[in-house]
């Protein structure tokens, strides 16, 4: 079980129908999906992997492989870049 | 998850630093109300100066950046200490000076010709003759600052003069091309007061179909009889595209500006006190995507009211002017005349 917070250094925006995050530190954008830009609204320091995982399923129109998979791949991704920390 | 390619050196971001808030004037038309004679803190200079620096070094980006005040050559110490840090740093493009030209000398501008990357020296006229000029900002300030922009074009320094256009000098704005031509200045920018508040719109203030006469005589004027080689009329900004399709432009600010104050406090522009942030903490990334100020200011949806204008692309109207009448941003601009 982890339990995931965006970095401090980081900002997530939806501006339009974008979906952005912001590394306040250098400078750099990123251009999400809606999905991946929901996940990590729920990255909040409170919810655990399965609860993000199992919202996102209740919420959205996804089936529990491609919400589990997505989750995988964003996630991995931004703990790589220490833009997500598992504060566990 | 895919990058943004936002890293390219041909992209030109624009700072308007008033790195001092003191003056030597008092001129009534002046957004500046405090005038603390504080000396020149160099440290904190320094530091804004690396945040800046850092900034534009991680974006890639050429900065184009105006050192102004208050009034800048009145510490010229903390002024050449700041041109010798743009001077060094590949980070920056190019700088100019926004001056009111009282208290240039002989030794500054000889000073000032050392340096490659100043694009120009920007002197303030309020008027086409003294009279109108000092009633503004001072007696015998017309002929310094006349005095200055020679002393400058002779040195060969690129030198151009700005006209703050409203109801007390709005006389002279035709009578402006004359006088910048005859000074051989390189350039003429004629950009109307954004009145901030209700005494200023009522002393200042140049209804819409007035500012409609006056652009356009000045405009024409300016394409008769200025030689172009000569003193360019600057029309980049918004509402000059009424006038001419190929003229004026959408505000920068929020896409590719900000202004820092000196002591870090970042603004849209000088003209619209919307405090931000402060670059000292947290750097400028931190203010530029996460300001919800900045955020409203890049809408360009049909939530700005000029979204279905025609002329959005190179105008919108000034949002400093629609914010102080209407307490909103993306509301048309009131000296618009369309």
């Amino acid at each position: 079980m982890r339990i995931l917070k965006l970095s401090d250094n980081v900002s997530l925006k939806q501006y339009q129908e974008k979906y952005m995050l912001f590394d306040n530190l250098n400078g750099n954008i990123y251009k999400l999906n809606r999905l991946s830009y929901e996940i990590l609204l729920l990255c909040d320091g409170k919810s655990t992997d399965e609860d993000i995982v199992n919202n996102i399923i209740n919420n959205f129109a996804v089936s529990t492989e491609k919400a589990a998979k997505d989750f995988d791949d964003i996630i991995n991704t931004l703990l790589d870049k220490q833009y997500v920390l598992n504060i566990i | 998850m895919d990058g943004y390619n936002n890293k390219n050196r041909n992209n030109e971001f624009y700072i308007q630093w008033h790195f001092i808030d003191s003056c030597n004037l008092r001129c009534t038309h002046c957004y500046q109300k405090d005038y603390n004679h504080k000396e020149i803190d160099f440290n904190m200079l320094k530091s804004i100066f690396l945040k800046i620096d850092e900034a534009m070094s991680k974006w890639g980006m050429n900065c184009f950046i105006s050192l102004t005040g208050g009034e800048p050559f009145l510490k010229p110490e903390g002024l050449f200490y700041l041109m010798d840090l743009i001077e060094k740093s590949d980070n920056f493009k190019k700088f100019a000076v926004l001056t009111n030209g009282t208290l240039l000398d002989d030794r500054i501008i000889s000073k000032i010709k050392d340096y490659k990357k100043l694009s120009e020296i920007q002197v303030s006229l309020d008027g086409h003759d003294e009279e109108t000029h000092d009633n503004i900002r001072g007696g015998g300030t017309f002929l310094k600052a006349v005095e200055s922009i020679k002393k400058l074009k002779n040195a060969g320094i690129e030198t151009s003069v700005m006209f703050t256009l409203h109801k007390k000098n709005i006389g002279s704005a035709v009578k402006m091309l004359a006088l910048a031509d005859s000074l051989k200045a390189d350039a003429l920018t004629v950009e109307r007061m954004t009145t901030m508040s209700e005494a200023e719109k009522e002393e200042f203030f140049i209804d819409a179909s007035e500012l409609k006469k006056v652009y356009s005589d000045v405009y024409y004027k300016a394409k008769e009889e200025l030689p172009p080689k000569d003193t360019k009329l600057v029309t980049s900004r918004p509402l000059w595209n009424l006038i001419d399709e190929n003229i004026g432009g959408y505000c920068p600010v929020g896409f590719s500006s900000i202004c820092v104050m000196h002591d870090g406090t970042l603004l849209p522009c000088r003209r619209l006190y919307l405090p931000l942030g402060n670059i000292l903490q947290g750097g400028l990334f931190k203010v530029w995507y996460n300001s919800d100020i900045l955020w409203e200011m890049r809408k360009r949806d049909d939530r700005n009211e000029c979204s279905s204008c025609a002329h959005i692309e190179r105008c919108g109207g000034c949002k400093a002017i629609s914010y102080y009448r209407n307490k909103d941003l993306n509301t048309k601009d009131p000296q618009c005349w369309i």
